[in-house]
């Protein structure tokens, strides 16, 4: 139980420290509108294209991980016989 | 379909990643601008590497008890796949620097530092692929890659951090220092990692699979 207490104090402390280090993201960053973003890119739609591109290629990597393991099983099947 | 859910979570979580990451809000810093996004993509390579070194050098040390080598299959295979993502973690901060930080190598401590650790890696590959026997190499890598670990952890966690950094969270380097307190990144961050850390362990496993099936064959042979 002390132990446990240490700890948690422990961490509660280190978790202090750490944010008076930091600068703090706030509310205020995610409405400053001086900081450029690709705003009019996402305002046409165009990222649902960007999107859509990279979605395609990773589930066609991850289809193919998939096939690669299947004939993998095949063979630890085939050499436990 | 016992074995395989988590591969299923894995796509799940990269596809998340993807499009959370594309699509969700995030502050609007300057310098940082939109390539804050990367933050999913390049950070958690180095958190699926140090994730993927720290399997590695526990079947090392599994390993030099139990002198199985299946254990020492899978310390091979989870280091090397700690390195293919310690090297894109590398290639992705230097793009990323490039943009951000005015030039693709500034010799940052933290740069550098996880340059030397992954040179340390290369040299525990190159090091089983110089010695002939097999039990020998085995037990003389699960030795180099526990010394090997021993010298990464302090080289990218520690000896960063007490001097000024570029990096974020190190020396009093702004930025988006405060990356993992704001609640919006991290409900994209979190995910990211486990997702792409995943993805190491599931290439990791297929490899040891191999090594197991060719291990087999190669028995039968002689």
């Amino acid at each position: 139980m002390k132990h446990i207490l240490i700890v948690v104090i422990f961490f509660m402390a280190l978790n202090f420290s750490v944010r008076a280090q930091k600068l703090e993201v706030t509310e205020s960053d995610y409405i400053n509108t001086k900081v450029e973003m690709a705003d009019t890119f996402r305002k046409e739609g165009k990222i649902y294209t960007v999107v859509a591109i990279v979605v395609t290629v990773m589930a066609g990597i991850f289809i193919y991980a998939f096939l690669i393991d299947r004939r993998l099983a095949v063979l630890e099947k085939e050499l436990k016989k | 379909m016992k074995n395989y859910w988590w591969k299923i979570l894995t796509v799940l979580l990269v596809a998340f990643t993807l499009i959370g990451g594309l699509l969700l809000e995030v502050p609007r810093l300057a310098i940082l601008n939109e390539t804050i996004r990367s933050l999913y993509f390049h950070v958690p390579m180095w958190f699926g590497m140090t994730i993927l070194f720290t399997v590695s050098v526990i079947y090392s040390i599994k390993y030099l008890r139990s002198q199985n080598s299946l254990d020492d299959f899978k310390a091979v295979e989870f280091a090397n796949a700690g390195i293919a993502f310690g090297v894109l973690g590398m290639v992705t901060g230097m793009i990323w620097a490039n943009f951000t930080w005015g030039e693709p190598w500034s010799s940052d401590p933290k740069q550098n530092a996880a340059a030397i650790a992954l040179l340390i890696y290369f040299a525990y590959m190159v090091l089983r692929n110089a010695l002939e026997d097999e039990q020998q190499r085995a037990r003389i890598g699960a030795i180099y890659n526990v010394f090997a670990f021993a010298a990464m952890i302090p080289l990218l966690f520690i000896l960063p951090r007490l001097t000024d950094s570029l990096h974020p969270g190190n020396g009093g380097n702004p930025g988006f220092n405060a990356y993992d307190l704001d609640s919006k990144l991290r409900a994209v961050f979190y995910p990211s990692v486990i997702g792409w850390t995943l993805v190491g362990v599931w290439l990791a496993s297929l490899r040891v699979r191999i090594r197991v099936v060719a291990d087999k064959l190669l028995e039968r042979g002689s």
